[in-house]
């Protein structure tokens, strides 16, 4: 590194410290898996990842105006296949190389080697074909179609060329661990904590010394902690502890823009619940409303809920949800009953039973959201057990998820879950024959074939269409009991000044954080 | 001489010290507000019973608390209180006014902007008069006149060329009653009813030709003008000016550039608003163009200048100062209510609360103004996100929705509108160019997977 | 006995292949298992590079390529990154952590188990308290731990992972290890009995008499069976830490073998299980030295003693 280079680092870092000096302290929902981009899996992963990398482009929290921190121009080239991009010179990565053009071209061959295991990048490898470096700072993307907005296509993360031997990025190299990225902070990840130290670069200058992240536990205890000022932030409140710290006025309730929506899964490969009958007798046994209000704690009838009742899978503000489709809050034993006993079910001693077995369902669901909903899967058990059904119970850790559920292996009858979204809602993994996060492998003709519909709109009105008639066919045949929708809150105390939460990506503006006192 | 006086503030401590240790909490210091000045204000002189006893009991001031316009209507319907009557109709020309301005960014970006060629071309229409309503003539002016005189949008482009061809501004109630439709009678204390009907269907042109189903914008003009002249029916005639002055904090399209004078203000206008006092009323109408020169002029009988003022630094409103500004004003408002009540109780803090709110809401108008854009819009985020705390304004958190439109951001107005949505059953007149919006912005945007 | 060395030679026999059974009963197990970790983390009909991977993790020759493989890098200290619970970490790394952590709470524990058994030795603990120690001794580790683990959030917060915070975690993670399940009790109680035993033997009685002390008598007797319960529970030490490491969240080698086996990361299972097997090979060695000096003690002909000729 050149004294040059070196003074000014000095300078910057220098600067950070006098800023404030400060650390901030904040739970989040789980510890990071890794700290690559290439393996994001959770939220807790992108949020974390946007504190150690630069994105090419990301929209502006506030203004939401297309922006980039490492882009100094652009210019869209062979007719609208490509994109000339030339990126800023200055910029230094956290080990203190420079920023180049080979550091683009390299990420987006990463992304297409085969040799790399990413479920991210193989989004990327669906329209992107190569990149070549055109100069020093001038990188050349290139497409398989003409696109109309490119930019808005091109939000990853750069990797670093200089800390990999070749393209083949696999998750378990050190660079999980400890990553080195452009971004405001250096990320490392410890057994329990991980840590951001800050980095003063030309682009970003960040006011806070340092940043730990620790997997919130028992949510009163984050709380209490939170007010007791030995954290300063939590990312995701639970619903029940928002009351309290709201009526603080040390603490800010910030929202947090991410669709989610909360669902229970069906195994309907498995048993009796390959019904599609059975499957609507479970979606009317559920009464709702009691799940809400004893895990969640809103009251039908609350006004200005966060959670609101959902009939498929979308939240009832999207643009693809069917308002036509009703929700059903309550729960209509008799119908459900009706529906078992025309699937062939008997009702022998209180208990549900096919071709004289006794039906048991094993219920689980992710460990983590039993934060956010306490107490849910006791009552959702319950409320099977009042209908009839034998059931086991049991909370899944992220591993298993990971490893089980979400690979297609689980021997569940009934996973309760949440999926989060951005601006882009797109369900088709979740429900394609062939979806990469299909967990139970339910395979509807009916549903392949709108989504192919989807995926071939040529306009928006028809991909609405589309999924409007999705939402009604999965409302029929229920792979999943679609549950609420919830909304995203955190608590950060006043004295961290000008946290603006971006949408999604959440620390998009860390430079403008500090901490006062 | 202005008296100052700071407040000290202790952040919360695991345990207490004794008195005369020195706190081991950390301390912070904010600058208020004259105490005189905030003794006028409508939270202050809220704490007396006598004067509060006025907007007890009512259903149509417990609308008001509750931000419930429609409901406020109703009540007020009976003939109980003018002013209330007024306030409520001109909240929702507010409304209606915010709406038609989401709808026109919408429109516009979606289907202006993001314009395909599959798109019917008589959508130039709706394009068109969202120029409009954003103040953009000529651009309007060139939409209109691509529309087909023979198609179900012709008439109305007639008529709205013809509006903007004699003045830029937003047409008259007449004139928009003629394009989008009578709805009747102006009745004050009445509503009129909305038709979810689409205005026309037009169709794209691909193979499937699907039918977009289309509604003019033009309806929420027309309802806000409708509501504008019902609050000008109901306002005594002494409070016209105030009602002016009302109504430019919400107005669209040229503000009035005049200077203005403090009013006497009937606490009608002032209850659980976010005007705290008289002179707040002309100091936002007239910071709404003036911005930061406004405030030096207001801000020794303007409460919220003299907040804001503290806040301006090197000629800019600095987001931070102006979040601790109203910290300190709600700080101060407590301790002088429960002064004037005798002791604390428990509508002191929802009503200082709302005194935050409107600091930041002061502060985004002047930054506004002062041309600080992203500046304001922290201040505008921070007061809807206070809001939680206080009911949410319907009226604020459709200006919010039309400011995110306008910055291409459809999220948060599709959060909002489907929230209000059942209380304003009009504002469904925005949901095509939204969903529209969000639909082609998704389009083109990165690859994203569904995450736990 | 002619053949006290039998013993002690099955210990070192152990002992020295401890080390390497472990792994290999270990890598049958792990193959035996559905799925492999390639796949499971990039399964193959969701993304390319699966087969990278397994090549990459020398998964795709079978468990005895694996094993060899596996086994010829441990020897030179190369444990790879982990896979998946930690992933990008040294598995070294891990363990530099680990072990130190898990030497100290087992050592706390037994310090606090020999106290008792040290107690019990030199008569420190009356007989009346005996009722008190059974009782303690009922409390199973995990209800300990758990109090333990609410009381470290409780009082530490955030900062219950900072030095202080570890350090209480060690701190009432051994206590926990070293009063539940029976630990102190057993030491007390087993020591007492052992003692008092031998001193009934008729050898003790005349050592008295003849002016000697019962402890030079008896000492060399029972240390036999001492050494061998101080080496059970050691490993119930052992056995338990993991359950302690986990509960309380203490970065031992029981959190990352429990935590290994759940994510199927192989190169830290292996490495912490071997680990433990060479603790446990360790031990045997002590245990096998201390009794063949024992042995060579007992069997040592007595100096200054006259031989009285027979009539």
């Amino acid at each position: 590194m050149s004294l040059k280079h070196a003074i000014r680092a000095a300078t910057g870092l220098a600067l950070a410290f006098v800023g404030t000096g400060a650390t901030l302290a904040y739970f989040e929902e789980s510890i990071p898996m890794s700290l690559n981009p290439l393996y994001a899996k959770t939220m807790a992963d992108h949020r974390a990842q946007e504190l150690v990398f630069d994105r090419l482009w990301f929209n502006d929290a506030i203004t939401n105006e297309l922006r980039s921190r490492v882009v100094q121009k652009y210019q869209v080239a062979e007719a609208g296949r490509a994109v000339e991009i030339t990126v800023k010179s200055g910029i230094r990565w956290h080990n203190g190389q420079a920023l180049s053009a080979k550091d683009v071209c390299f990420t987006v061959d990463a992304m297409l080697d085969p040799g790399t295991p990413s479920t991210v990048a193989a989004h990327y490898r669906e329209f992107i074909t190569g990149c070549e470096e055109k100069g020093p700072q001038v990188a050349l993307v290139r497409f398989n179609r003409v696109l109309p907005k490119p930019r808005e296509r091109l939000g990853f993360p750069i990797l670093p060329a200089s800390e990999f031997n070749s393209t083949a990025i696999s998750p378990d190299l050190q660079f999980s661990a400890r990553p080195i990225g452009t971004g405001p902070f250096n990320g490392k990840r410890g057994l329990r904590m991980v840590t951001f130290d800050a980095f003063a670069n030309t682009h970003h200058m960040p006011k806070i010394v340092q940043m730990q992240l620790q997997e919130g536990g028992d949510p009163l205890v984050q709380t209490k902690t939170l007010i007791n000022n030995n954290v300063q932030g939590i990312v995701v409140v639970p619903p029940p502890q928002r009351p309290d710290l709201s009526a603080s006025d040390d603490v800010s309730m910030k929202a947090y823009d991410l669709r989610s929506w909360w669902y229970v899964s069906v195994n309907s490969n498995k048993g009796a619940l390959s019904d599609k009958r059975v499957r609507q007798a479970l979606n009317l046994v559920l009464n709702r409303n009691e799940l809400r209000q004893y895990s969640i704690g809103v009251k039908p009838g609350d006004k200005n809920s966060p959670c609101e009742f959902i009939s498929g899978p979308f939240i009832p503000a999207s643009p693809y949800y069917n308002v036509e489709v009703p929700v059903q809050p309550n729960a209509n034993l008799s119908r459900a009953e009706g529906l078992l006993k025309q699937a062939g079910l008997e009702k022998l001693g209180g208990r549900w039973h096919k071709d004289g077995q006794a039906i048991t369902l094993r219920v689980g669901m992710l460990a983590n959201l039993n934060h956010e909903a306490p107490d849910l899967l006791s009552q959702v058990a319950n409320q099977l057990g009042a209908a009839g059904f034998d059931r086991l119970t049991s909370k899944i850790s992220a591993d298993e998820w990971d490893d089980s559920v979400m690979a297609g292996q689980s021997d569940f009858d009934l996973v309760i879950g949440k999926w989060s979204f951005g601006l882009v809602e797109e369900v088709n993994e979740l429900f394609h024959s062939k979806g990469r996060q299909n967990m139970f492998r339910f395979a509807s003709s009916e549903v392949d074939q709108l989504l192919a519909e989807y995926e071939d709109a040529v306009t928006d009105t028809e991909q609405r269409d589309a999924y409007h008639k999705l939402h009604k066919v999965l409302n029929d045949q229920l792979p999943y009991l679609f549950l609420w929708k919830l909304d995203t809150k955190s608590a950060w105390r006043t004295e961290v000044r000008g946290n603006i939460v971006a949408p999604y990506y959440y620390f998009t503006e860390i430079d403008a954080w500090s901490v006062e006192g | 001489m202005r008296l100052r006086f700071t407040i000290v503030l202790a952040a919360l401590a695991i345990g207490c010290g004794s008195e005369g240790e020195p706190s081991t909490a950390t301390e912070k210091v904010y600058a208020a507000v004259d105490g005189a000045l905030v003794s006028k204000t409508w939270p202050a002189r809220m704490a007396d019973d006598s004067v509060r006893s006025r907007f007890e009991g009512g259903e149509g001031w417990r609308a008001i608390f509750e931000s419930d316009l429609q409901a406020a209507i109703s009540a007020f319907s009976s003939g109980t209180d003018a002013r209330g009557l007024a306030r409520a109709h001109q909240g929702l020309a507010d409304l209606y006014r915010q709406a038609a301005l989401l709808s026109a960014h919408a429109t516009v970006e979606a289907y202006g902007v993001d314009g395909l060629e599959t798109d019917p071309t008589d959508l130039a229409y709706v394009i068109g008069v969202g120029h409009a309503i954003r103040g953009e003539r000529d651009s309007a002016l060139e939409r209109l006149a691509a529309v087909d005189a023979d198609g179900p949008f012709g008439a109305r482009a007639k008529a709205w060329k013809a509006a903007l061809s004699r003045e830029s501004k937003i047409p008259d109630l007449k004139t928009l009653a003629a394009i989008s439709g009578d709805l009747g009678e102006v009745t004050p204390g009445t509503d009129p009813a909305f038709s979810p009907e689409p205005d026309a269907s037009l169709i794209e042109r691909t193979e499937q030709a699907k039918a977009m189903a289309v509604m003019d914008p033009t309806r929420l003009l027309t309802r806000s003008a409708w509501h504008a002249a019902a609050a000008s029916m109901s306002a005594p005639p002494t409070d016209s000016g105030v009602l002016a002055q009302v109504a430019a904090r919400y107005a669209v399209g040229n503000p009035d550039p005049n200077t203005h004078v403090e009013l006497p203000v009937d606490d009608a206008w002032l209850f659980c608003s976010n005007d705290l006092m008289a002179a707040d009323v002309g100091f936002i109408a007239e910071a709404s163009v003036k911005g930061i020169d406004a405030v030096t002029a207001w801000a020794d009988k303007s409460v919220l200048a003299a907040a804001v003022k503290p806040a301006i630094i090197d000629g800019k409103v600095v987001p931070d100062e102006v979040l601790d500004a109203g910290f300190a004003l709600q700080k101060q408002l407590q301790a002088m209510m429960a002064d004037i009540g005798g002791g604390e109780q428990a509508f002191h803090r929802p009503f200082a609360l709302r005194s935050r709110v409107a600091v930041l809401l002061a502060g985004m108008v002047v930054a506004d103004a002062n041309d600080q854009y992203r500046d304001a819009g922290i201040l505008r985020l921070n007061a809807l996100e206070r809001m939680e705390q206080t009911g949410l304004d319907p009226v604020f958190a459709l200006s919010v929705a039309a400011w995110d439109a306008g910055n291409r951001n459809p999220l948060r107005p599709e959060e909002l509108t489907h929230q209000l949505k059942t209380s304003y059953p009009a504002l469904f007149a925005t949901r095509a160019p939204l969903e529209a919006l969000h639909l082609r912005r998704s389009r083109n945007a990165g690859p994203s997977n569904p995450v736990h | 006995m002619k053949r006290w060395w039998i013993r002690p030679l099955v210990r070192i026999g152990a002992a020295v292949s401890l080390p390497v059974i472990v792994p290999a009963v270990i890598t049958v197990f792990i193959w035996s298992l559905p799925g492999d970790p390639a796949s499971l983390i990039c399964p193959p009909n969701v993304c390319g590079g699966t087969e990278a991977l397994a090549e990459r993790w020398n998964l795709d020759g079978g468990p005895v390529q694996f094993f060899l493989g596996w086994l010829s890098d441990a020897a030179r200290l190369e444990f790879g990154n982990s896979w998946r619970l930690h992933q990008g970490f040294p598995v070294l790394e891990l363990l530099e952590t680990a072990i130190p952590t898990t030497l100290t709470l087992i050592a706390l524990a037994t310090a606090i188990v020999s106290l008792g058994g040290l107690g019990a030795t030199m008569g420190w603990l009356p007989r009346r308290i005996d009722p008190i120690l059974r009782v303690v001794g009922l409390v199973p580790a995990l209800v300990l731990a758990l109090a333990g683990a609410a009381i470290i959030e409780l009082t530490f917060g955030f900062g219950s992972f900072s030095d202080s915070g570890r350090l209480a975690r060690l701190a009432i993670g051994a206590a926990v290890l070293g009063l539940s399940d029976g630990a102190f009790t057993g030491a007390v109680l087993g020591t007492r009995t052992t003692f008092e035993t031998e001193s009934k033997q008729r050898y003790v009685g005349i050592a008295i008499l003849r002016g000697e002390r019962e402890m030079t008598n008896t000492w060399p007797n029972v240390a036999p069976a001492l050494i061998g319960q101080l080496r059970a529970r050691i490993l119930h030490l052992l056995s338990g830490a993991v359950v302690v490491e986990v509960v309380l969240r203490i970065d031992g080698l029981g959190d990352l073998l429990w935590g290994g086996t759940l994510r199927q990361d192989f190169g830290v299972v292996l490495a912490a299980a071997t680990l433990f097997a060479v603790v446990s090979a360790v031990l045997l060695l002590i245990q096998a030295t201390a009794e063949t000096l024992v042995a060579l003690h007992v069997r040592k002909a007595p100096q200054g003693v006259r031989l009285e000729e027979g009539p």
